[in-house]
C-alpha cells in the first residue's frame, strides 16, 4: 500500500516546508518538496490542503489503567482516545492491577497492544515489587520488553530505593521516571544522587517553579535528565479540581511556560488519567487529557508566541530521541506515525464526546484552538475527523 | 553595564542600554582603526549547531576586526557534539579556555539554556529556531539610527509575512519601546501580525492593511520580508495578490523622498533590482552595519570599549 499526502505544509521539530510525502509499507518512502514530481504510483491520496501535517505525538506520560481498572478505561478505549488527540505511541505508566512488576504481566499488556494495532505502545515497568518501597523488580527479566521503569503514581520515598533505581538504570541502560511529592524536595534528592551515583533520569509532570531551578542546575552539570510538563499545568493554575501534582499558583504557571522557552522543560506529556465519574467523586485525582491535550498546548503556546515547531520538538522529536526510538521527524526511512492538524480551528471540546471510557476533564467550557483532522500509525489511517476510518 | 552580560533576545537589555551599543557602534564607524586592538589576546567562541554563512562571517569578522580570536565550529559533526556530549559538558568546557560565545542552534530555547549553563561567560543568540535573532535587531535599529537620525518619532511600514517572519517581531517589539512610533502592517490576511504581538503593542499605535500602494506615502521606514508562494490558497491566488507586495520602482513613486527601505536579506523577488540604485535603498548598507553592531556588542559585553 502506497500513499501520497499532497499540497501539505510539514512541520516538525526540524522547521516548516510545503510537499508532499510518500508512504510505503508504514514508512515514509520519500519527502518531495513542493516542486518535487512524485515518479512512483500510489494507491491513495490525500490532500492536506490546509493543514499541517506533524510527526504522530509521543506520550511520555499516560495511564491506561488495563488491566484492573477497566471500567475507567481499557487500552482499547484509551488507544482510540490517544489517536483522536493525535497520539501514535503511548509510554503507559505501570500503576495497574496487578502493576507491572512482572515480565509476563508487561509481555501480555505489549501482545494486547499488538493484537489492536492502534498505537504504539511502550510499557512503563514498575521500579518496585508492588510499588512498594523496599524490592527492586527484577530487571534482567523485564528490560527485554521495556528500556522504562517507574512506580508514578506514588513517590520513591525511600532513598536506599532511589539509589538502587539509579544504578539499575547505568547498568541495564534504563530510563527511570520518578513522581516526586513533595515535588521540589524529591527532586533535589534525586538530583543530588544523580550527581553522586550517576543514572538515567527523568522527572515527570513539574509543576512548580522552584523544580525548574534545580533542572538548570543538574542540566549545567551535564547530569542525563529530562522533565515533562502536562498541558492542565500550563494552561491553568489555583483550579479547584483534583489532579496530582495539584494545580499551582500563577507564578508557577508563568514559570512553567518560560522553561518551555527556555528549553528547560524537555517534553509535552498528557499525564491522561482516566476515572469514572464515582471515583472522581471520591477524590480521585486526575484529568482525561488525550482528547483535549494538542488543543491546550496548542493554544497556550499560540498566546506566548512558542512556535509549532518548538511543540513538535517537544511532543515528537524529544520523547523519541530519549526513548531511543527512530520516530517523531518527518523524514525518510522514518515510521509514517503522522498526524493532520486543522491549525485555524476554534472552538470547544466536550468531554462528554470523548471516545475514552471517562470523562474527567473540567475544561470543556473553555475556547481552544488546533484540531486533529487525521492520525495515521505505520502507515494507515487509524482516525479520520470526517468518519469512522476503521 | 553590559559587561558579563547575555544577550539573548532584545528584551534582554534596557534601551539605555541598547542605545549604548549604537553610540559604540557609531564611535567605531567613525575611526575603526581606534578599536583594532581592544579585544587583542581574547578569545570568541563561534557554536554554530546549523550552517548559517552570513551571520558567522559577520560576527566573525567583527571580532577578527576588534583583533581578537577565534575558535567554533559550523558543523556538530565535526566536534565533540557528535559523540553525543551534553550541552552542559560543551559549555562548561568552552567556558574554561573562552571569553565570549556565539551560539546558533536550530531548537528554540536552547540559546536561553545554554546562558543559564555558563558562569561567566557572555553568550550571543545567533538564532535558535523560529524563535529570536536578536543581532539582526541591533543591525536593523543600527540602521535606522544611520540613516533616519535616531528611533524615535517615524512611521514604520512592515510589509510581507507577517505571521512567520521573527526577525520582524523582534524588530516590531523593540522599536514599540522607543518613543512615539507609528507602526503600519501590510500583509495578506493569511499572513498577518500574530495576536501575541499585536497585544504588546498599544492599539492606538498601529493600524493592518491589504495594500502597500494606499499607505506607502505615510512611511519613514518601509521594512520589506518575503512572502512564500506555498502559503497561499492556490496559485491563482499568489499570482492575484503578489504584486501587492513587490516593492517595485513604480510603488517607490508613491514613498516620501526620504523614506529608507529596508531588509534583513537574503532577499528573494519581494524587492525588485531595479529599486537596487534607488538612494532610500539601503538594505546593503543594512548588512555592513551588521557588522559594525556586533563589534559594538562583543566589545561591550567584554568590557574592553576603550579605544587602544
Amino acid at each position: 500500500m502506497k500513499t501520497l499526502i499532497k499540497n501539505v505544509e510539514m512541520v516538525d521539530a526540524e522547521g516548516r516546508r510545503f510537499g508532499k510525502v510518500l508512504i510505503e509499507d508504514g514508512k515514509i518512502k520519500k519527502v518531495y518538496k513542493e516542486k518535487g514530481n512524485v515518479k512512483s504510483e500510489y494507491d491513495q491520496e490525500i490532500d492536506g490542503q490546509g493543514y499541517l501535517l506533524m510527526p504522530g505525538f509521543i506520550d511520555m506520560h499516560c495511564h491506561l489503567r488495563d488491566p484492573g481498572f477497566e471500567y475507567k478505561e481499557t487500552m482499547e478505549t484509551g488507544m482510540q482516545a490517544a489517536l483522536k488527540g493525535g497520539f501514535t505511541t503511548l509510554v503507559a505508566m505501570a500503576n495497574t492491577k496487578p502493576c507491572m512488576d512482572e515480565a509476563a504481566l508487561v509481555k501480555a499488556n505489549l501482545d494486547k497492544a499488538k493484537n489492536l494495532h492502534l498505537c504504539n505502545l511502550i510499557q512503563v515497568a514498575a521500579l518496585t515489587k508492588e510499588f512498594n518501597d523496599s524490592n527492586l523488580v527484577e530487571v534482567q527479566s523485564l528490560r527485554p520488553l521495556t528500556n522504562v521503569f517507574s512506580n508514578d503514581g506514588v513517590s520513591i520515598v525511600n532513598p536506599d530505593i532511589m539509589v538502587a533505581g539509579l544504578k539499575a538504570s547505568t547498568a541495564h541502560d534504563f530510563i527511570l521516571l520518578t513522581h516526586c511529592q513533595p515535588e521540589t524536595e524529591l527532586v533535589q534528592r534525586d538530583v543530588d544522587l544523580l550527581e553522586e551515583i550517576g543514572g538515567h533520569l527523568h522527572i515527570c509532570h513539574i509543576s512548580k517553579k522552584d523544580t525548574l531551578d534545580l533542572i538548570v542546575e543538574a542540566k549545567a552539570k551535564g547530569l542525563d535528565i529530562t522533565c515533562e510538563v502536562t498541558p492542565h499545568h500550563i494552561f491553568a493554575s489555583a483550579m479547584d479540581y483534583k489532579v496530582n501534582p495539584p494545580f499551582r499558583t500563577y507564578p508557577d504557571r508563568r514559570a512553567l511556560i518560560e522553561g518551555i522557552k527556555a528549553g528547560i522543560i524537555d517534553m509535552c506529556g498528557t499525564d491522561h488519567a482516566p476515572h469514572s465519574e464515582a471515583d472522581k467523586q471520591k477524590g480521585a485525582p486526575g484529568i482525561n487529557n488525550f482528547e483535549m491535550a494538542f488543543a491546550m498546548y496548542y493554544t497556550v503556546f499560540e498566546q506566548n508566541g512558542i512556535s509549532l515547531e518548538k511543540l513538535s520538538e517537544m511532543l515528537s522529536d524529544a520523547p523519541a530521541k530519549r526513548l531511543g526510538i527512530k520516530a517523531g521527524l518527518i523524514k525518510e526511512r522514518y515510521p509514517a506515525d503522522l498526524v493532520l492538524v486543522d491549525p485555524n480551528w476554534e472552538g470547544k471540546i466536550n468531554p462528554k464526546e470523548f471516545v475514552s471510557k471517562s470523562k474527567n476533564n473540567p475544561f470543556g467550557g473553555e475556547t481552544l484552538k488546533g484540531k486533529v483532522m487525521m492520525t495515521m500509525v505505520k502507515g494507515e489511517i487509524k482516525y479520520d475527523n470526517n468518519g469512522p476510518a476503521l | 553595564m553590559l559587561k558579563g552580560r547575555h544577550l539573548i533576545e532584545p528584551g534582554d537589555f534596557q534601551l539605555n542600554e541598547i542605545e549604548s551599543i549604537m553610540q559604540l557602534a557609531d564611535n567605531i564607524i567613525a575611526d575603526p582603526e581606534g578599536y583594532s586592538l581592544v579585544c587583542k589576546g581574547k578569545l570568541l567562541a563561534s557554536l554554530f549547531y546549523e550552517p548559517s554563512t552570513r551571520t558567522r562571517f559577520s560576527f566573525e569578522a567583527a571580532m577578527l576586526r576588534l583583533g581578537g580570536e577565534i575558535i567554533g565550529f559550523d558543523d556538530p559533526n565535526n566536534s565533540s557534539v557528535s559523540k553525543g556530549e551534553s550541552l552542559g559538558d560543551t559549555i562548561r568546557t568552552i567556558e574554561c579556555y573562552s571569553d565570549i560565545a556565539v551560539i546558533r542552534h536550530p531548537r528554540e530555547g536552547t540559546a536561553r539554556l545554554v546562558s543559564k549553563f555558563a558562569n561567566e561567560m557572555p553568550i550571543i543568540n545567533a538564532g535558535d529556531g523560529g524563535h529570536e535573532h536578536p543581532t539582526q535587531t541591533l543591525t536593523d535599529l543600527l540602521t535606522i539610527r544611520k540613516f533616519k537620525g535616531g528611533c524615535d518619532n517615524h512611521v514604520v511600514g512592515v510589509c510581507g509575512d507577517l505571521l512567520f517572519g521573527r526577525t520582524i517581531h523582534s524588530l516590531v517589539k523593540t522599536l514599540s519601546r522607543y518613543q512615539g512610533i507609528r507602526f503600519v502592517f501590510i500583509s495578506p490576511t493569511e499572513l498577518k501580525m500574530p495576536a501575541h504581538i499585536l497585544n504588546q503593542l498599544d492599539p492606538q499605535t498601529y493600524k493592518e492593511t491589504t495594500s502597500l500602494d494606499e499607505v506607502i506615502g505615510e512611511l519613514d521606514i518601509l521594512y520589506m520580508s518575503r512572502v512564500q508562494r506555498e502559503r497561499f490558497v492556490s496559485e491563482e491566488e499568489y499570482l492575484r495578490l503578489k504584486n501587492y507586495y513587490i516593492l517595485d520602482k513604480k510603488k517607490m513613486k508613491g514613498a516620501k523622498p526620504d523614506m529608507i527601505v529596508m531588509h534583513p536579506l537574503p532577499r528573494v523577488n519581494e524587492i525588485a533590482t531595479e529599486v537596487d540604485e534607488d538612494p532610500r535603498a539601503v538594505y546593503f548598507a543594512q548588512a555592513k552595519y551588521g557588522m559594525y553592531v556586533r563589534m559594538a556588542l562583543i566589545a561591550k559585553l567584554l568590557g574592553v570599549e576603550d579605544k587602544k
